[in-house]
């Protein structure tokens, strides 16, 4: 059996009160590599808190999280930072796009802090925008783009690194049902190439698309169904 | 596996930082460009007119010293021995001296004015080199040689012409002094540091000792010495040419008046330079009051940063680097408007053109060190946000 990308092991995340807020309570998680799965909950459920401690943003009360192997927690800040670069790709329910740059530049920030050369980084953000299919509005801005479209750009950024694995936040939380499936078919599609994808949502109907679901409530893992 | 920013990246990050926001980088920088211009406008033009006042003094020599060996405590005095001039140019390190006496006689324009009309022009009788010593040059005509010394010539002083009002030598003007008439052979040049001679009409020894019983003994002498022993000389100078009442004698130094002007000169603009860099300093708290407020309106950006795999050093350095940014282009601009300031008001002053590159380096330096300064906080507290709150909803 392959290694797991992502491990948590029995962690919990807690906010000093009083009174104390465990948002994760005892959580055990393991990705394989090349899944793709959504983790599904209610708002409040500890979604937003898993999904940082999963995508080393944040470090746990208890417990342990390794990613490809590694248990975060032996890592400094620095570290983290250098992990999240090569390892890790983000997509945000509000996509956060930088204004002022195009789809191809925002693109290639996902590559900025890897010390590759611009004309490289810009190389590799047209191949990962043609991959999510907008190779037709390279030179677009984020506010002369649909919200499915940008949201695509911001699932290039993630994708342009070639992360272990990639963590969307809500990605249709901001978006009709009929651009939410778009977004849906483009994660299995993208799964499908082989990237290890997580995706943290509310709706029920999104996460039933996906091969597995991990259900969440009050910080614990109450259910687990795969297709 | 770690972070990296590229340094032109860093760069890159800095330039589009301002321009997303240009009107407030505009104005933020106009704060910085005011400070600098203010203070290398300030060293540009103290440092024109010190040109021409170095060149002056250098034309001039500080080495002269100005003897008035008559008057005493009421006036009277005694008098001055003839053999005075002599006795100074054997002090050791003296390299010369001359003198002029005063003519008991008045200068008119012609017989028809009044006796008592004389406009404050007083007649000396002067030595040959006397306009040698002094550093003067003639406007026009000669000054009193071996021949024009023994018969009625005179040279004007330039105050005195303008009094008389004669412009020039032509056509071949006279002046009456009592009784009689002296063919005007030159008119000086303005004496800088000597405005009692500018006020005289000169003529030669023989001449007023033949008309006005004139003698050697000198009202005022002039005394070159080596600049090294200036002191000493003009210590010993009082009891060598008057003897009997040395307290009676006063020794100064034209040149003095020109350095008393340049330390003046200094003190203004060493004031100048320090308003200028209060603006700078008022400039740099705009500069960190403005980054604070970026930084908090960039949270979710920093956030993203942060989650693409920013190092809190990253982000530290992309603000200060842009602090230093803004504040480096207040200050090109500010140096370009000073330079401008001080090549406008030396070509209206016809002042000699003198931009210091030091100051120049020193004041971008200075704006560069402000917005380092002033980006340190802003900075820190942009690497200190916590990434996960960062990208909340």
């Amino acid at each position: 059996m392959t290694p797991p990308v992502l491990r948590l092991s029995d962690v919990s995340k807690a906010y000093p009160g009083p009174p104390e807020v465990r948002a994760v309570d005892g959580v055990d998680l393991a990705v394989a590599p090349g899944e793709l799965l959504a983790v599904m909950g209610p708002s409040g459920s500890g979604k937003s808190t898993l999904l940082n401690v999963m995508g080393a943003l944040d470090r746990v009360t208890a417990g342990t999280v390794a990613i490809d192997g590694v248990d975060i927690a032996t890592l400094s800040d620095r570290q983290l930072s250098g992990l999240r670069s090569h390892k890790i790709g983000f997509v945000f329910q509000d996509f956060f796009l930088i204004e002022g740059l195009d789809a191809t530049a925002n693109v290639a920030e996902g590559l900025l802090y890897r010390g590759i050369r611009r004309r490289e980084r810009r190389a590799r953000a047209v191949a990962a925008l043609e991959r999510v299919g907008l190779g037709h509005r390279l030179h677009h801005r984020p506010n002369q783009l649909s919200g499915g479209e940008r949201q695509r750009v911001a699932i290039a950024r993630a994708l342009v690194g070639e992360p272990s694995i990639v963590f969307a936040d809500e990605p249709t939380g901001n978006l009709d049902s009929h651009t939410s499936e778009d977004i849906a078919e483009l994660f299995a599609a993208l799964n499908a190439e082989g990237t290890t994808i997580v995706v943290i949502t509310h709706e029920r109907e999104l996460a039933a698309r996906f091969p597995r679901i991990v259900e969440l409530d009050d910080g614990r893992v109450v259910g687990e169904r795969s297709r | 596996m770690r972070s990296r920013l590229r340094p032109g990246d860093l760069f890159g990050l800095g330039l589009r930082g301002l321009a997303a926001r240009p009107a407030r980088a505009v104005l933020t920088a106009i704060g910085i460009a005011i400070g600098i211009a203010a203070i290398v406008a300030v060293i540009g033009i103290s440092a024109s007119g010190r040109a021409d006042l170095i060149a002056t003094l250098d034309r001039l020599g500080t080495n002269l010293l100005r003897i008035t060996p008559g008057g005493g405590v009421l006036g009277t005095g005694s008098e001055v021995p003839e053999e005075a001039r002599v006795m100074a140019a054997r002090i050791g390190p003296v390299q010369s001296a001359t003198q002029t006496t005063q003519v008991a006689a008045t200068v008119r324009r012609n017989d028809l004015i009044g006796e008592l009309e004389t406009g404050g022009i007083a007649v000396l009788a002067t030595r040959l080199d006397l306009l040698d010593e002094l550093g003067g040059s003639l406007q026009e005509g000669r000054f009193i040689d071996d021949a024009t010394g023994r018969v009625p010539a005179v040279v004007l002083g330039s105050v005195a012409a303008r009094r008389l009002g004669i412009a020039d030598l032509d056509p071949r003007p006279r002046v009456f002094m009592d009784g009689t008439w002296f063919t005007v052979i030159g008119i000086l040049e303005p004496l800088e540091l000597h405005p009692d001679v500018e006020r005289s009409v000169l003529i030669g020894y023989p001449v007023a000792e033949n008309l006005y019983d004139t003698t050697e003994s000198p009202t005022t002498l002039y005394v070159r010495a080596d600049p090294e022993f200036l002191n000493d000389v003009a210590e010993v100078i009082p009891a060598t040419v008057n003897p009997q009442a040395p307290d009676a004698v006063d020794v100064t130094r034209p040149s003095d008046a020109l350095q008393a002007r340049q330390a003046a000169d200094e003190a203004l603009t060493n004031l100048l330079i320090g308003l200028g860099a209060v603006a700078l300093l008022v400039a740099g708290v705009a500069i960190a009051n403005i980054m604070v407020m970026s930084v908090l309106e960039r949270r979710t950006e920093i956030g993203v940063r942060r989650a693409l795999g920013a190092t809190k050093r990253h982000i530290r350095l992309q603000f200060l680097f842009e602090s230093v940014l803004l504040s480096g282009i207040g200050g090109v601009a500010g140096t370009a408007l000073g330079a401008a300031i001080t090549v406008a008001y030396a070509a209206n002053r016809d002042l000699t053109l003198a931009v210091p590159p030091e100051g120049v380096a020193l004041s971008i330096g200075a704006a560069l060190l402000v917005g380092a300064v002033a980006g340190l906080y802003p900075a820190w507290r942009a690497a200190r946000i916590p990434p996960a709150e960062a990208v909340r909803k």
